[in-house]
């Protein structure tokens, strides 16, 4: 039988959502001209996309029961937030610090917009992993 | 159930408090280990300090071995404002005056300022040598306004109200990330293809619909001041043409340097105004990039005219001086203004010139073939002009022209080292005496006032050299004139004369012959031709007129020298004995892609006048070099020692100019290979310590303007009882103080006067002394390729002889302080557009003759101890990894041995780092913790596994950091260090704040975690 879902489950979606949204854009800009020769930092990309995995793996799991064991996913998906977010800004604090200076030029002001969206979603991925904790998926 | 639900409501608050709390611990830790890679960057935002050095039983005498002129802050910023205010007394150049200036007594009292620039002009670029305002200091900077009322000037209370009222209407909306910063002066194009200049100034009927009664007011205040500005910003662009110009305004404008309709309605109001009140009409022009003025010269309307630069925090005060006439105006102009820039050769090649196969993401972008060869300003239209006076090289012809056959006078509105004065002045060129031997031509030269008021007057010898077949069979082109030196006079009385005496450098006069046989047994030279060579006085165009009369038959203006033979030899060598030989042939586009492109020579003005080289196809050989990937590392071995222990510090070498000095080497076998790769990777903002050598931390500080990064007392000494007699008190009035002040470089370059260039150097010494800030990226010595270049205010002039000297006397002014005063950007930094990437051709005598003369002096003469490299190619190699540029013409033939940075490059493919340091860069801009974990995660292959067995790379890696610490050992930054100096690490409050944080997080989130267990066991 199918649980009632709660709010948790809905800001549990949201941090996923954020995870893999900050994860796909993070992608997106390592792949415009001006990040492309940065490289790909694995931290950024195996946190974001472990972020993302453990809060949907949380939010399958919470829908059907409730293991005991379950209850360190949402602790897990925050860390990987955390994680995922710090690096991601560290990585990319001294580009955009360029690009707002002496790089900058609208097409490196483009390059940079699926910067800050992949730096936004993983900051509301880590608030809202946070918030999310204090819920169950299902009551 | 009420139980089951309490209790799963207690454990989710404990899960969610040990989530919070485990993310918070995570966010601190985190935070900790990032902060390191920021450590100097949050250091200076917040003003903390994480060393510092402790000195026992220093000798402050020693320790503190240069010793400023001030023994206050407040005498500091006095001089320095004192320094700011003549900059613009000389530097103001009056183009146009009928006598209206300077103002009479009363006239002071009756100034309407027409224009917002009036109110709200370019003191200093955008971005780049921005004016740091100065408020509640001992010299509190000043916009124009402020300066007519410190100077006892009255203006129109009702002009100034409607400006303000229709600031909206001109203000500069800059979005960005982060919401609007408007502007209210006027801004410069951004740096991006279809960029355009929109003009902002308020019609006349703007006004009217603001305050009708203004043209009332006119009448009491009659002198009416029109300021008409263009701004100056570092990674910014002209467009060249209507391209540039605003399409949705139909202003009649058809350059983005020219005038709009809005602007010629305001000047004319004023004209109209004045038939009515019988004042006059003045205009300032507030710019840096030379424009087009011609309407402006040819209105009887406008009584007077004076070019003001982007005068800084100070120079509205020289101007107010000027308009006065308390001092004389001495200002010429740095750049020749022609009629129509965009007809001039240099400018067919400028702007968004794409490669046909760029490939951005690896900054393969744009190329520009600089086909105008060394015909760049003046030395382009005065050659012309000879030649077309003279009736050769089909200079008449009309390409290149305004209208119909080209001739001077339609082409030119005011000639390079153009200005006047309220005086007249007689010069006279005495003698001429070349000394081959000495390499030396002496001028003597009398400067008579002839009028009836006190003034400076700038003498400026030029020199005609022969155009010989010879240099029409291999190629050496010749300008009709070329500045070869120049001074300025003392105040001259009316009717008093002063002789003075310059001597030249004669390998200013030298021409580089790529053909030429040389000492090595390789071809490239420089050469003096046989023949005639004429050396004259004036302005540009004065001497040119003076050249042409000569070669008619009267030489009664000019002095001649004749050589008999092609001198081969003279010039073989540079001035530390190295032998010169080509080393720039792949700057030739030709070299890569033959026969591409035609370079401009004055034997066929028509047939050779550049074409626009645009969708150029980079052959797979230059695609190849432009993926920047082009030393390969070695694993043959090294036998380069490092990390020695030889009980010796940077210290022990203070002051210890001499490389050959056996420490030197002993110090650097101390040296680890990790600190000479760390320090060439992360160099940013400023050098840190090496602990090996007990090498300083030494900020590094922009730019043209003045020292302007940091305020006076972030990392002054606070600590009296160190001796240190530039102790900055943390409660001094100077304290916030920054030194971004200065007249942007056009101003200083205008003023022709060395030793005020060296009196700038001087104040900004002093500063870094203060300070503590030893590295200032402020000698801004690339050319005013074209005027398009936005970035022309952090340069001094077109001319590469003029831009030398001011810059050099400046790195001597500085450095006698112990400021490391560099250069930059060495070399070829000609445009913005694309800078990142862009692959700049030219000919190796352009190269040698154009900018790479305008540092020179810098290196050779005033010895400067840093220097900063480019962001462009050269040819298609980055400029910092240029394989000869860099060492065989600046470390080898200029013998420079101090540091060397690139620019703030932020693409670790494009610091291209293991070739820079193989070409003698010693950091690149970059920033990151102090580890090689760190520099090796940013720089692909930089390991010292990979690097460690490779001779050559391991040599030039502590060959660089020695040429750094040179650099620093002779410098400020070793103020207070002795022998005994040691690095305390010390943790700043963010550190224990971040350290306290993650250990209380973890305590709660331990406690959380329990209390959550806790929980489910009391359920169970």
């Amino acid at each position: 039988m199918t649980k009632k879902i709660s709010a948790g489950m809905y800001i549990a979606c949201a941090s996923a959502v954020c995870a893999l949204v900050g994860l796909i854009a993070y992608m997106i800009n390592t792949g415009t001209a001006y990040y492309a020769k940065m490289g790909v930092d694995t931290v950024v990309v195996l946190c974001l996309a472990g972020a993302a995995l453990v809060g949907i793996v949380r939010i399958v799991i919470g829908m059907k029961a409730n293991p005991v064991w379950a209850d360190i996913l949402p602790v897990c998906a925050a860390v990987l937030a955390v994680i995922g977010f710090m690096f991601l800004v560290n990585v990319r604090v001294n580009n955009i610090a360029a690009v707002m200076t002496f790089e900058n030029s609208a097409s490196n002001m483009a390059d940079s917009v699926s910067c800050f969206i992949a730096i936004g979603a993983a900051l509301i991925s880590m608030i809202t992993s946070f918030v999310a904790a204090f819920f169950d998926i299902a009551k | 159930m009420a139980k089951g639900t309490n209790s799963r409501a207690k454990q989710l608050l404990w899960r969610g408090l040990t989530t919070l709390t485990a993310g918070l611990t995570v966010l601190a830790l985190t935070g900790s280990v990032i902060v390191n890679g920021f450590r100097t960057d949050i250091d200076k935002f917040l003003g903390t300090s994480s060393t510092r050095i402790v000195s026992e039983e220093a000798d402050p005498s020693t320790a503190y071995g240069f010793k400023s002129d001030y023994a206050t802050t407040a005498e500091l910023v006095k001089a320095i404002a004192d320094v700011g205010e003549r900059m613009n007394e000389e530097g103001s150049v009056l183009l146009k005056n009928n006598g209206a200036l300077p103002l009479s007594a009363s006239e002071k009292g009756k100034v309407s300022l027409l224009g917002f620039s009036s109110y709200h002009p370019v003191m200093g670029g955008i971005m780049g040598s921005s004016l740091t305002e100065n408020v509640g200091t001992d010299a509190d900077t000043v916009d124009f306004v402020a300066a007519l009322k410190a100077k006892g000037y009255t203006y129109n209370p009702t002009l100034e109200t409607i400006y303000e009222t229709l600031r909206p209407t001109y203000e500069t909306e800059v979005a960005s990330w982060f919401g609007s910063s408007f502007y209210p002066n006027i801004t410069a194009p951004a740096n991006s293809a279809g960029s355009f200049f929109t003009s902002k100034e308020p019609s006349p009927a703007a006004l009217d619909g603001a305050d009708g009664s203004w043209r009332g007011t006119l009448n009491d205040y009659n002198v009416m001041i029109v300021t008409i500005a263009r701004a100056g910003s570092e990674n910014a662009n002209y467009t060249p043409g209507t391209a540039g110009v605003d399409p949705s305004q139909s202003l009649n404008q058809t350059d983005p340097l020219g005038l709009s309709d809005d602007e010629r309605a305001l000047i004319q109001a004023a004209i109209d105004a004045k038939s009515a009140n019988g004042g006059k009409v003045i205009v300032l022009l507030n710019n840096a990039s030379a424009m087009e003025i011609q309407e402006l010269k040819d209105n009887d309307g406008i009584d007077a005219m004076l070019q003001i630069g982007l005068p800084g925090g100070y120079g509205f005060y020289g101007v107010c001086d000027i308009l006065d006439g308390t001092v004389n105006p001495s200002g010429r102009l740095p750049d020749v203004y022609a009629v129509k820039a965009s007809l001039s050769p240099a400018a067919q090649n400028y702007g968004f010139l794409m490669w046909a196969n760029a490939q951005p993401e690896i900054n393969i972008n744009s190329a520009i073939v600089e086909a105008e060869g060394i015909y760049t300003g003046y030395k382009y239209y005065e050659t012309r002009y000879i030649d077309a006076e003279l009736g050769q090289g089909n200079a008449t012809s009309t390409v290149g022209s305004t209208s119909g056959a080209w001739s001077y006078d339609n082409e030119v509105t005011y000639p390079f080292g153009y200005g006047l004065s309220y005086t007249t002045f007689e010069q006279t060129l005495d003698s001429v005496t070349v000394d081959l031997g000495a390499q030396t031509a002496t001028a003597v030269v009398t400067v008579k006032n002839t009028g009836s008021s006190a003034g400076k007057d700038v003498v400026q010898l030029y020199v005609s050299t022969p155009y010989t077949d010879y240099d029409k069979e291999h190629g050496v082109e010749k300008a009709g004139v070329q500045l070869l030196d120049f001074g300025k006079t003392e105040v001259i009385e009316p009717g008093a004369s002063f002789t003075t005496t310059i001597t030249a450098d004669l390998q200013y006069m030298a021409s580089w012959d790529s053909t030429a046989d040389n000492l090595l047994g390789t071809k490239g030279c420089y050469i003096l031709d046989a023949g005639t060579y004429y050396f004259a006085i004036g302005n540009a165009h004065e001497a040119a007129e003076a050249v042409v009369e000569a070669m008619k038959g009267n030489e009664s203006a000019v002095k001649t020298w004749e050589l008999g033979a092609l001198d081969d030899t003279t010039f073989a060598r540079s001035k530390n004995g190295t032998a010169v030989e080509n080393q720039l042939d792949d700057m030739d586009v030709n070299y890569w892609l033959p026969g591409t492109a035609t370079y401009l020579s004055r034997s066929d003005w028509e047939g050779t006048f550049p074409k626009t080289y645009a969708n150029l196809t980079a052959s797979d050989e230059m695609l190849a070099v432009m993926r920047n990937d082009n030393y390969e590392i070695k694993h043959t071995g090294s036998s380069v020692v490092f990390g020695q222990n030889n009980n010796l510090k940077l210290a022990d070498l203070k002051g210890v100019t001499d490389l050959d000095d056996e420490r030197w080497e002993l110090l650097m076998d101390q040296i680890k290979l990790e600190d000479c790769m760390i320090r060439t990777g992360f160099g940013g903002t400023s050098t840190k310590v090496i602990e090996s050598i007990m090498s300083p931390e030494a900020v590094q500080n922009d730019g043209p303007n003045g020292i302007y990064s940091y305020p006076l007392a972030q990392y002054a000494n606070t600590d009296a009882s160190t001796g240190d007699p530039c102790v900055v008190d943390a409660n001094d009035k100077n304290a916030n103080y920054r030194a971004g002040v200065m007249g942007n470089e056009t101003v200083i370059a205008s003023t022709f006067n060395k030793a005020l260039a060296r009196e700038y150097g001087k104040v900004m010494g002093n500063y870094s002394l203060w300070a503590n800030l030893p590295i200032w990226w402020g000698i801004g010595v690339n050319l005013h390729r074209v005027p398009y270049n936005a970035r022309n205010h952090e340069y001094y002039s077109e001319d590469s002889v003029l831009s030398a000297f001011m810059g050099a006397a400046t790195i001597e002014g500085a450095q006698y302080y112990g400021v490391i005063a560099a250069p930059k950007h060495v070399a070829f930094n000609d445009s913005e557009v694309n800078r990142t990437g862009v692959a700049t051709f030219m000919t190796e005598q352009k190269a040698r003759e154009g900018e790479l003369r305008a540092m020179q002096s810098s290196f050779e003469d005033a010895q400067c101890l840093g220097a900063m490299t480019a962001y462009n190619r050269d040819g298609v190699y980055t400029d910092n990894a240029h394989p000869t540029l860099l060492k065989n013409i600046v470390r080898g033939e200029w013998g420079f041995k101090g540091l060397m940075s690139e620019d703030f490059i932020m693409d670790p493919s494009y610091v291209t780092l293991k070739e820079a340091v193989i070409n003698g860069v010693t950091m690149s801009c970059n920033t990151g913790e102090s580890t090689m974990e760190a520099v090796s995660g940013y720089y692909q292959g930089w390991t010292v596994e990979n690097v460690k067995d490779d001779p050559e790379l391991t040599a030039a890696l502590k060959q660089v950091m020695t040429w750094q610490a040179y650099a620093l050992a002779n410098s400020n930054a070793m103020d207070g260090y002795s022998s005994s100096t040691r690095l305390e690490t010390v943790r700043t409050w963010y550190d224990n704040a971040l350290t306290a944080a993650w250990i209380c997080f973890a305590v709660l989130t331990v406690g959380s975690a329990f209390m959550y267990v806790k929980s489910r066991k009391e359920e169970n």
